[in-house]
């Protein structure tokens, strides 16, 4: 498995234990690192999830050892960090759309490719950024929804 | 105090002086660097046993380079001692510290004084984990 999905699915799986965390992703291949901001700050204080976080960061050091790992806080201004490019998250705060769902479609209109999400409005004004993302490997994307197409009945054409 | 351990002491002094004397903004990050590895490298041959001569092997062995696989290493035995918070903390400050070192020596980017002060604070951040968890003698 690529190493993106890979954290896609283990950051999806974590959503589900602490549901009120958002994650911001991005990959620089150039360095072979892989950047995670985590938000709200806080949580970085719980034992909880500094536990989940040491077993993220270790079964992807297992299975992709020469690719590196860090999770940093949302509001972290180092301006050698990169801004993220996909938002994981249960609750948007401006919509009732689901940010992954959200920004992951408008991942796939920015690459021009033929996804769609019915139920959806494709619209800008439905979809919550907190910086302008960057285009991510958007066929890690589509492998990933794929997945989920068949269980949640969503249209995808080929 | 070992050979490394004294090569580190002195490596983290040059970062200070480089930025704070001398205006020698990425070479300052590129020693901060450099203190971090050699404690590390130093636990690996006192601490889990690793002759000095093998580290390099072993590192290519587990598909890693010789940094990387230092690190990996004292991340997954602090986890083992179920250490999460120092273990993360060690975990992200070096993945801050090797991404400035890398655009430092590397890559067409400019290192500003911020920089190299975060550079340097997040060395001290990683020896101060170091010498709180392993038998590194000053």
């Amino acid at each position: 498995m690529k190493s993106t999905e890979f954290l896609l699915n283990i950051l999806k799986k974590t959503l589900d234990q602490f549901p009120t965390l958002t994650f911001g992703y991005h990959f620089d291949s150039i360095m072979a690192q892989h950047i995670i901001r985590v938000s709200p700050d806080s949580i970085f204080e719980s034992d909880d999830f500094a536990q989940v976080q040491s077993e993220i960061i270790a079964d992807f050091l297992l299975s992709h050892p020469n690719e590196s790992l860090m999770f940093i806080s949302v509001n972290d201004g180092d301006e050698t960090l990169p801004e993220s490019s996909v938002l994981l998250g249960h609750a948007n705060p401006k919509t009732s759309y689901p940010i992954e769902t959200a920004v992951i479609s408008v991942k796939l209109i920015e690459a021009d490719l033929p996804f769609r999400y019915p139920d959806i409005p494709l619209s800008s004004e439905n979809l919550w950024f907190q910086n302008k993302p960057t285009l991510l490997d958007a066929t890690v994307i589509i492998n990933y929804y794929a997945e989920q197409a068949g269980e949640n009945n969503y249209a995808m054409a080929a | 105090m070992t050979e490394l351990i004294d090569k580190s002491q002195q490596n983290i002094e040059a970062a200070l002086a480089l930025r704070t004397s001398l205006n020698l903004l990425a070479p300052s990050v590129h020693c901060a660097y450099y203190s971090c590895v050699q404690l590390m490298i130093d636990i690996l041959i006192h601490d889990f046993e690793i002759p000095d001569d093998e580290i390099i092997d072993e590192a290519k062995a587990h598909d890693m380079g010789t940094h990387e696989f230092a690190s990996s290493k004292i991340f997954m035995d602090l986890k083992s001692k179920k250490e999460f918070q120092s273990a993360n903390n060690f975990n992200n400050t070096v993945g801050r510290l090797r991404r400035k070192r890398n655009l430092a020596d590397y890559k067409l980017f400019t290192v500003t004084p911020q920089t190299s002060k975060n550079a340097y604070e997040e060395a001290l951040i990683i020896n101060t984990i170091l010498k709180k968890h392993y038998n590194i003698e000053d």
